[in-house]
């Protein structure tokens, strides 16, 4: 991996991180996609570009005590007639989604300018 | 570009749109500090400190592993703003849902959801009444109201902390709801909607009247009788004829044989005639329907109580036991927690919303609650005329008060009488029924009455506080160190009639709804304080009021609105009582425990004469052999319960429903649930079966011959049994028979449950379930014993348990604390701190 890459992931990881703390929108997910767009291989791209937008923003969950975590949305599941697993993993999934798109399209408007 | 790239970065922008909005529904379940799950950190209870503006000096809670709360103050005012953090901390929706409920005001929350409730709230006069009590106890007794202030305080400081940590109980963002700024206004409210739930007179006169109406005096008579089939001067609460501190019905120079052979369904105890009755029947049923038939109408349910004086306990001082039958919330109705200041150390229960500890104990007192069931309040006939808003009284037609509001922006408006709201009219009929309740002319002393039982050392304190109490009526159970008692307290209107010999006697309610337009039915008093039924330091080494008749037939003020409970419960109370001398707190626990059912021990036998010399198939014979060897007891693993209850259950319909189908009454069977109706929790019904089983078994109501009618029941109930659970060795109570803890918000996938569970309806371990005719498996209970308490001052021995935890957070540990010992009756240790959980500093801020 060279320096360029390291450094496009550490920031995408940490503003995913933070990101995801601080602003309870999945659309935010779009900044450390548009970072990670810079990754010239586009399989990389997309693939890690999903996998630290769900994966770093399933790890905040562990900020909050684990086990009554899971007890709340077990609640919150039953009332909503979801389970619980659902609960947690959907919004990782939409916000590495969101990551992987935003890393997509700056990554084919960068390639592109590359060619020309 | 290349036409590739175009695609894709077209597909990417696609995905980004719609992942974005598919996102915005889930924005409170990302990990977010703004999500839902920052209240996952209020489910383990950590020491912590804690610093609130509005407080005086610190404040130390502990929290034990019971889950009981020690709240050390310097000052009365900060014991009490903590303890409104405290609760707020743990009960914040519940705390606010109930404030809403009593000011009428659920549809800014929930829209037209609960239009009706709202409506209700202001129909029955919650916040109208909680405006009035509150403007009294502001003006009268300022020290008492800066404590529901301090409560407040607390309260809304808890508010402004969760707020910005977001640590709201997620279902106010998840409805997007606020919490509103909490004030004496809404526990006031709340306390009336209590009171309201535990009100007896107007619901059962309109529904005695439907019942009158079409069965007549005979038969109503013989199915609700003014005393139960079972009561003698020995069982009612009072005991003796009804003499209290010498003054009977005789004292008035009437004989208590010839009053209560009257007929109170006639002309002189209402001042209608049958045909104005009649004309009413279509506002009797309007009014059962708006009135009486709303979530906020508590079900009939009892409670217990029991007091041992000194000569009767083992440890030559007094006890006593208490255990009040409720809807069993999920959470709670209770919080336990102690309170602690200079001037000031209760332990007990808070009832959620209200400041202060309601039953409990000081240490040289302690005290608890069971409803007596007499008319607080009564249902007046009116004759109105909504075009020009007037009503008639005393042969003049006088203006109708109006009560205008608004709710979701519409305006609605309640029209009174002198005798309170009119809950329903008819132009046509120029007709209207009236509520009247005491809370509607006094103020909520009842506040005043907690403050001073919390305040309290001795047993004349405690009885000074049972004179500040209005509504509920309540029998108050009381022990100090060396005395002991019961009063019934509360305030009781009275009306004045003139029996047909011409004697003129100060009665309690109707059986009927009374005329309006006179002032002879108009409440001219209440029953003086001294002559409110009591048995204090008794005899005979007890005293015990769970809901059976308070006082007997001579008593100087008589109930002939009464509509008590079956006296199932009070006579295997009474048995145990009598029969046992040095009772311990072991034996006290044990009678609460005790999940015997007298009406069964009463219908078993002769059920079982009638079935065991039948040609019966073998499972049939395995039935009655169940129900010969049994003890009456209802326990989850037995078999016999659920054999007898069913064929009880098809009894009741098969006795009953002829009945109802003969006098025109069946479609109105839903109206008549209740301790004077056909089905129900406790009803009379039961006893009366017991008692016509053994005195008249060739009844015209089991069509000559009781035994036929157990045969026939005996049958479908097996039947019904076989097909729905298979072979009998499934039949078990625990299997039929379920607890469920209900969400107070109505929100059916939060219940907790199904969970097995003994007792019956007449158990005195009550655990009710609602049949309403309809026979089905399982039997859902959602009511018995809130709490259980016994207490011995003397001996500084406190005991009790309740069905829930502290929390309202089913995530937490602290949910259901001590569901589990409640099921099993065991009991916790309920002062002085036992092990400490968490220990919380609260500090003034800036201190």
């Amino acid at each position: 991996m060279n320096k360029t890459n390291l450094i496009i992931y550490m920031t995408s990881i940490a503003l995913t991180l933070a990101l995801s703390y601080f602003i309870p929108y999945v659309w935010i997910g779009i900044i450390p996609g548009i970072i990670m767009g810079l990754i010239r291989r586009r399989s990389l791209r997309l693939i890690s570009s999903f996998l630290i937008g769900f994966i770093g923003s399933l790890l905040m969950y562990l900020v909050y005590p684990i086990n009554y975590l899971v007890s709340l949305a077990k609640t919150v599941g039953a009332l909503a007639g979801i389970s619980w697993l659902i609960l947690i993993l959907i919004y990782p999934l939409l916000y590495g989604l969101i990551e992987l798109s935003a890393s997509g399209i700056i990554g084919e408007i960068l390639n592109s300018k590359n060619k020309k | 570009m290349a036409k590739k790239s175009y695609i894709l970065i077209a597909v990417f922008l696609f995905i980004l749109i719609f992942v974005s909005y598919l996102g915005q529904s889930f924005s409170l379940f990302s990990p977010s500090k703004n999500s839902i799950w920052p209240y996952s950190y209020t489910s383990k209870l950590k020491s912590q400190t804690i610093y609130l503006k509005g407080l005086k000096s610190p404040v130390k809670i502990i929290i034990d592993n019971n889950g009981v709360a020690h709240i050390y103050a310097n000052d009365t005012y900060d014991a009490f703003y903590a303890e409104g953090y405290y609760t707020a901390y743990m009960r914040l929706f519940q705390l606010e849902l109930f404030g809403l409920t009593g000011v009428g005001n659920l549809s800014s929350w929930f829209g037209n959801l609960t239009l009706s409730t709202d409506l209700y709230a202001h129909y029955v006069g919650f916040p109208q009444n909680a405006n009035f009590s509150l403007n009294y106890v502001k003006e009268n007794y300022p020290v008492i109201y800066s404590y529901l202030q301090a409560y407040s305080n607390g309260v809304n400081a808890y508010i402004s902390q969760a707020e910005s940590s977001h640590e709201l109980p997620p279902i106010f963002y998840l409805l997007r709801i606020k919490p509103y700024n909490f004030t004496p206004y809404y526990s006031i409210a709340w306390g009336e909607v209590m009171s309201w739930g535990l009100a007896k007179g107007f619901c059962d006169e309109l529904r005695l009247s439907l019942i009158y109406t079409h069965l007549g005096y005979n038969l109503t008579q013989e199915l609700f009788p003014y005393y139960p089939y079972y009561t003698n001067g020995s069982l009612t609460a009072m005991p003796g004829n009804g003499t209290v501190n010498n003054l009977n019905l005789q004292s008035f120079n009437i004989s208590p044989s010839y009053f209560w052979s009257l007929n109170f369904y006639s002309n002189f105890a209402n001042g209608l005639s049958n045909e104005t009755l009649y004309k009413a029947i279509p506002l009797i049923i309007s009014s059962l329907n708006e009135i009486c038939s709303d979530p906020l109408s508590f079900v009939d349910l009892g409670s217990n109580e029991w007091e041992v004086t000194g000569n009767y306990s083992s440890t030559g001082y007094p006890m006593m036991a208490n255990d009040p039958h409720l809807t069993l919330y999920d959470p709670s109705l209770w919080l336990p927690l102690q309170l602690v200041s200079p001037r000031l150390n209760v332990t007990g229960y808070e009832l959620v919303g209200e400041p202060g500890v309601l039953i409990g104990h000081t240490e040289n007192t302690a005290w608890g609650l069971t409803t007596p069931l007499g008319a607080s309040s009564n249902a007046y006939l009116e004759v109105v005329n909504m075009e020009n808003h007037s009503y008639l009284f005393n042969g003049e037609w006088l203006p109708l008060k109006e009560y205008n509001f608004t709710l979701l922006n519409k305006k609605y408006t309640i029209y009174y009488t002198n005798n309170g709201p009119l809950v329903s009219y008819n132009n046509t009929l120029k007709m209207g029924i009236s509520l009247y309740w005491v809370n509607q002319y006094y103020p909520f002393l009842t506040l005043v009455s907690e403050f001073l039982l919390d305040n309290s050392t001795n047993f004349s304190q405690l009885l000074n506080a049972a004179r500040y109490w209005v509504e509920p009526t309540q029998n108050l159970a009381m022990v100090s160190k060396n005395e002991t008692g019961f009063i019934t307290a509360g305030l009781y209107p009275l009306i004045r009639i003139t029996l047909p010999n011409n004697e003129s006697v100060e009665v309690v309610g109707g059986r009927t709804i009374l005329n309006g337009s006179i002032p002879n039915y108009e409440p001219v008093g209440y029953i003086p304080f001294n002559y409110l039924p009591q048995s204090i330091n008794p005899e005979r080494g007890f005293a015990f009021a769970p809901n059976q008749p308070t006082a007997f037939i001579d008593y100087p003020y008589p109930f002939v609105g009464g509509y008590w409970v079956s006296d199932g419960r009070a006579l295997t109370i009474y048995r145990y009582l009598n029969s046992h001398r040095n009772m311990t707190i072991s034996d006290m626990e044990s009678l609460q425990s005790n999940v015997t059912d007298s009406w069964a021990s009463i219908l078993d036998p002769v059920m079982v004469s009638c079935l065991e010399n039948e040609n019966f198939s073998n499972n049939l014979k395995e039935g009655v052999l169940l129900l010969s060897a049994w003890n009456y007891t209802f326990y989850q693993n037995e078999v016999a319960p659920t054999i007898y209850t069913y064929t009880l259950l098809n009894i009741i319909n098969n006795v009953v429903n002829p009945v109802l189908n003969e006098h025109g009454l069946t479609q109105y069977k839903n109206l008549l649930t209740g301790t004077v109706g056909f089905y129900g929790t406790d009803t009379l019904i039961t006893s009366d079966l017991a008692y016509f089983a053994t005195h008249n078994p060739n009844s015209s109501l089991f069509n000559g011959s009781f035994c036929k009618v157990v045969n026939s029941s005996y049958n479908e109930a097996m039947s019904y049994l076989s097909s729905k659970l298979g072979n009998i060795s499934n039949w078990k109570w625990g299997n039929v028979h379920v607890l469920e803890l209900i969400n107070p918000a109505g929100i059916s996938s939060l219940n907790y449950g199904p969970i097995p569970i003994w007792g019956d309806g007449f158990t005195p371990s009550a655990a009710y379930f609602n049949f309403n005719g309809t026979i089905s498996i399982p039997l859902i209970v959602s009511e018995g014993p809130s709490l259980r308490i016994v207490d011995s001052p003397a001996t500084n021995q406190f005991y009790s348990v309740f069905p829930g935890g502290p929390s309202e957070n089913p995530a937490s540990p602290w949910f259901e604390t001590q569901l589990n010992s409640w099921l099993n009756f065991n009991y916790y240790p309920f002062s002085p701190v036992v092990e400490v959980n968490a220990t919380w500093y609260l500090i003034p801020r800036g201190g």
